[in-house]
């Protein structure tokens, strides 16, 4: 990590008080069915057991009597067994790359810096609502993890060790997800906070795994402002993070071309996404962190209500 | 081509004003720590090579708009052909230098070459703009201011020129140049512009690099020619007139010698030239058989005058195109037969080798025609020198003091002596020389001859010795001479070719002596046997003759002056010419001190002149006023090398080489520049919008 970037990032607090209170109130509804290791909030793919009736199903031989709906029997005599949905907790892997490309930032806050805040804002919310979250951090290999927890008294350790971590090193989050996605004992949700320059086809094969595993997984692609807009002016020297070289040039003459370039891929991003049923949420650091959470949750919410 | 305010290219660096801005502004970029570096890189890759030429086509672009812009400040001009450039109809400051030299006076057979010149410049007048000033300068030798500054009266400027006439003045246009960029430069006009129109005589430019730096020195000012005439028309001038001896005898002729110099480009062939004295009637002919192009003959006639006094004398060849060179006047005095003694110690034997021997048969031979009387030193009294004019002494050593003293109120009271040493003498001349009065002093003997020199002598008796059909002095050697040391103001009349005084002379009063360093004799110098001795007799005897006006030459446009009788002061003074017989009253003898004094000013046409104090039958002085040979001379100039002259349109003919003209090009560089900055900002805008 630069310097000057390293410096003015200590000082920014993790938590966002509104975006905090925003993902309390909306909480994190899984849009898929998790599985998880203790009753919580959550639909389970195992049915049967559970307290909540799901629907009937006609009897097969070797069928479990135990299930059979005796009242159908008697008014119908016909044999169908009742299944029950099984609630459960869930369980959220946040996924954290921290390259060093994730330390530009045209403003004081870095886009490190904001997705360990989203990152944060996340894993108190999902605490707070009985579930699990783990966190893992990488560049080039995992550079932090904290294990699987659904104790509301972690959170602050979380904040602890995320806010000792800096943004440095090279990028290969392919293949970092593709190794954390082994490791995922149970299916839940993988929250991936990236810029996502890096290469794209071993995103995908990472996605790919992480889907492979039933996991329902959200991209939340942080990108700063200036990285959208590309509004310099003047003569400047754009010096590349993780080593990719430096350029001399003035902006202007470059911006229409950098911005269909960079539409360009944030476009390859989204449809990468779409292809292996991600969500693609853009994290724009001139937004709040409770807008950009709070927006997505909000559709994420309507999308639960609609099923 | 030339700049017309080349100090402003000074500024011409700051067309490097849009590299360095561009430097500066590569030089110090802003670090930015970036992030998308692959979108950037690729976005580079993509149009790299099409900004850097976008950005070189402006940086040239900008730096020909400045370059342009002092160009245009500079004032740009290309030399441009004569004949190609016009007058704009814009205001001008114009000076109208115009030629009334002597040689404008040549006719093609039809107009003469002033004529047309004013023609010209009258149309030139009607070539500019009406809101125009201008003025005329006439140009002879000098300037001559007719309108002296820039006046927007044109028609006072057209009536003036129509006024002009010729002289018969030679031409310097230098001076009238002068003075009309030292008019242009006081006045606030915009184009400033010196018209010279001028037959292009080479005599005329002979000024040409004071006028060339007066051009560079005043470059907002165009200096632009009209040539007038052509190449030159066939011409025969008389281009000398002498008469030998200067101061004739009275019954005795005298050698007329008339120079006629064949200015064509062909042979001449039976040029008749006449002599005549006094508006009578030639006295002489003669025919001279041949005149090869460019070469002068002199043509050798005689002429006796039948009266002392003042005289003028005419030479005549028939008339040509340019006929003020066809007739030369000369002023003649004519002297009475002169009285001459000789101071001369008898010597036994043979009277052929003696100095009295030499010296009369010199003075004989100068066709005097007067007495000459020889005595002995002791015979030398008051009474004896009564009726001589010029006294020679051969024996200085048998004078006493008192024939000494005698001899300096001689000389003092306007007559001339020749003091020659004794052969025998030890070089001084007794035992108490008059040092006081005589020119030099004489020392010992010096040892080996000595020759004569031609060169470096301004004494008016052997200055410009150099008519070689006569002698040269150079051929004269002395073989027994004294240390000669001249007096403080004396004139050397000879020298040796060690810088050793031959002979010496110096005034006395209103008279003059003259000193030898070697005796009249054989012995002594060559001197004595050479034909070269009576001419230098003849000299003398003129040099020191009193009584007589010295006959004056000179330059049209020149004012005569000469002292006369005190009496005569407040009388009038009548000027009477050759060419006709009547008498112009031309003002009054003026005072001044003891003298009278005679002015007449500014002579300007050539002749003879006898002038005439009222109630004298006789003329007190005569004059010529002589046409300059060079205006004789009507060739052109071939090139004309000045940066900013110009022929204008309405020159009746221009010289086949004409001169080149600096052509201002403001409005190409106006339009080129409005082009270049139209250009510059639609590209700037365009590329701006297409970021």
């Amino acid at each position: 990590m630069k310097p000057h970037v390293a410096a003015r990032t200590q000082t920014q607090p993790l938590f966002d008080p509104e975006a905090l209170a925003r993902a309390e109130s909306l909480g994190l509804m899984a849009r898929s069915i998790v599985e998880g290791y203790r009753v919580g909030a959550h639909r389970s793919p195992f049915q049967g057991f559970a307290l909540e009736f799901a629907q009937h199903r006609e009897y097969t031989a070797g069928d479990d009597l135990r299930h059979l709906d005796w009242k159908v029997l008697g008014r119908t005599d016909r044999y169908f067994l009742k299944q029950y949905e099984q609630d459960t907790n869930l369980v959220a892997w946040l996924l954290l790359d921290a390259s060093e490309s994730m330390a530009y930032g045209s403003t004081p806050l870095t886009k490190f810096h904001y997705a360990k805040a989203c990152a944060a804002t996340l894993a108190h919310a999902i605490l707070l609502q009985k579930d699990a979250v783990a966190i893992g951090v990488f560049d080039t290999e995992c550079r932090e993890q904290i294990a699987r927890t659904d104790n509301e008294g972690k959170i602050h350790e979380i904040l602890r060790r995320l806010a000792a971590l800096e943004a440095a090193g090279g990028t290969d989050l392919g293949e970092m997800l593709e190794k954390t996605a082994l490791g995922f004992q149970r299916r839940g949700i993988a929250i991936v906070f990236s810029d996502f320059f890096e290469d794209e086809e071993r995103l995908e094969r990472g996605l790919q795994r992480l889907r492979f595993l039933r996991h329902e997984v959200i991209l939340f692609h942080v990108l700063d402002h200036q990285e959208i807009a590309f509004e310099f002016r003047g003569s400047c020297r754009f010096q590349g993070l993780e080593n990719t070289g430096s350029v001399q040039l003035a902006p202007e003459d470059f911006r229409k071309d950098y911005l269909k370039a960079f539409s360009d891929f944030q476009s390859r991003i989204r449809n990468l996404a779409e292809r292996n049923a991600c969500h693609y949420v853009v994290a724009d650091t001139s937004h709040s962190v409770a807008e950009v959470l709070g927006g997505y949750l909000s559709l994420r919410l309507r999308m639960g209500r609609s099923k | 081509m030339t700049f017309l305010a080349p100090w402003i290219l000074a500024a011409l660096p700051a067309a490097l004003i849009p590299v360095v801005i561009h430097l500066l502004n590569r030089g110090r970029p802003r670090p930015i720590h970036w992030a998308a570096m692959q979108m950037l890189l690729e976005s580079v890759r993509k149009n790299q090579r099409r900004l850097q030429l976008r950005d070189l086509i402006l940086l040239i672009l900008r730096i020909l708009v400045v370059a342009v812009l002092v160009f245009l400040f500079a004032r740009f001009a290309l030399w441009a052909p004569a004949g190609s450039a016009g007058l704009v109809p814009t205001p001008v400051s114009a000076m109208l230098v115009l030629d009334v030299s002597a040689s404008m006076g040549q006719s093609d057979g039809r107009t003469s070459r002033l004529e047309s010149a004013r023609e010209a410049a009258l149309k030139l007048l009607d070539k500019i703009s009406a809101d125009s000033v201008c003025g005329v300068i006439l140009a002879t030798d000098r300037a001559v201011p007719l309108v002296p500054r820039p006046s927007s009266n044109l028609e006072l400027v057209r009536d003036q020129l129509a006024a002009a006439q010729g002289t018969f003045s030679a031409t310097d246009l230098f001076p009238a140049i002068e003075r009309a960029f030292q008019e242009l430069s006081r006045s606030q006009g915009a184009d400033k512009i010196v018209f010279v129109l001028t037959d292009s005589q080479k005599s005329a430019w002979r000024e040409s690099q004071p006028i060339r730096e007066l051009a560079a020195k005043f470059p907002g000012i165009e200096l632009r020619s009209v040539a007038i005439g052509g190449a030159g028309e066939p011409n025969t001038a008389i281009t000398g007139l002498a008469v030998q001896p200067s101061m004739p005898v009275i019954g005795r002729p005298s050698d007329v010698r008339v120079d006629v110099t064949n200015l064509t480009e062909n042979p001449l062939e039976g040029v008749r030239v006449t002599i005549a004295a006094n508006r009578e009637q030639p006295q002489d002919e003669a025919t001279l058989p041949a005149i090869p192009p460019g070469d002068t003959v002199s043509a050798s006639l005689k002429m006796t005058f039948d009266r002392p006094g003042l005289h003028t004398i005419k030479a005549e060849i028939p008339r040509d195109l340019f006929p003020a060179d066809n007739i030369r006047s000369a002023a003649v005095p004519v002297a009475n037969p002169r009285q001459f003694l000789i101071v001369s110690l008898p010597m036994p034997g043979d009277q052929r080798n003696t100095p009295a021997f030499f010296l009369q048969t010199a003075l004989e031979a100068t066709q005097n025609g007067g007495d000459i009387r020889t005595i002995a030193p002791p015979a030398l009294t008051a009474e004896t020198l009564d009726a001589a004019e010029v006294v020679f002494v051969a024996s200085p050593l048998a004078l006493g003091d008192s024939q000494w003293a005698t001899l300096e109120s001689f000389a003092k009271s306007g007559h001339g002596v020749v003091v020659f040493p004794e052969s025998g003498s030890s070089g001084n001349l007794g035992s108490t020389p008059p040092t006081q009065w005589l020119p030099g002093t004489l020392g010992a003997r010096l040892p080996g001859s000595a020759t004569w020199v031609q060169a470096g002598l301004s004494h008016p008796v052997t200055a410009g010795w150099a008519d070689a059909s006569r002698t040269r002095l150079t051929n004269i050697s002395s073989d027994l001479r004294f240390e000669l040391q001249p007096q403080e103001g004396a004139l050397p009349l000879a020298a040796d070719s060690r810088g050793s005084t031959i002979a010496v002379s110096g005034r006395v009063g209103e008279g003059s002596v003259v000193l030898f360093s070697s005796p009249p004799v054989p012995s002594a110098t060559k001197l004595v046997l050479h034909p070269f001795f009576p001419i230098l007799m003849s000299a003398l005897v003129n040099y020191l003759s009193p009584g007589q006006a010295a006959a004056q030459t000179l330059s049209p446009g020149q004012s005569f002056s000469t002292s006369v009788e005190p009496a005569w002061v407040g009388k009038k003074i009548f000027l009477e010419s050759d060419r006709d017989a009547s008498r112009a009253e031309v003002g009054v003898v003026a005072g001044e001190g003891a003298l009278g004094i005679i002015r007449i000013p500014a002579v300007r046409h050539p002749g003879g002149y006898l002038v005439f104090v009222d109630g004298l039958d006789a003329p007190v002085a005569s004059f010529a006023v002589s046409l300059d040979p060079t205006e004789s001379v009507l060739a052109t100039v071939e090139a004309i090398q000045f940066k900013a002259e110009a022929p204008a349109a309405g020159s009746v003919a221009s010289s086949s080489s004409a001169p080149r003209v600096p052509r201002e090009t403001w409005m190409f560089f106006a339009f080129l520049l409005l082009a270049l900055a139209v250009t510059e900002l639609v590209l700037a805008h365009r590329f701006t919008v297409t970021r």
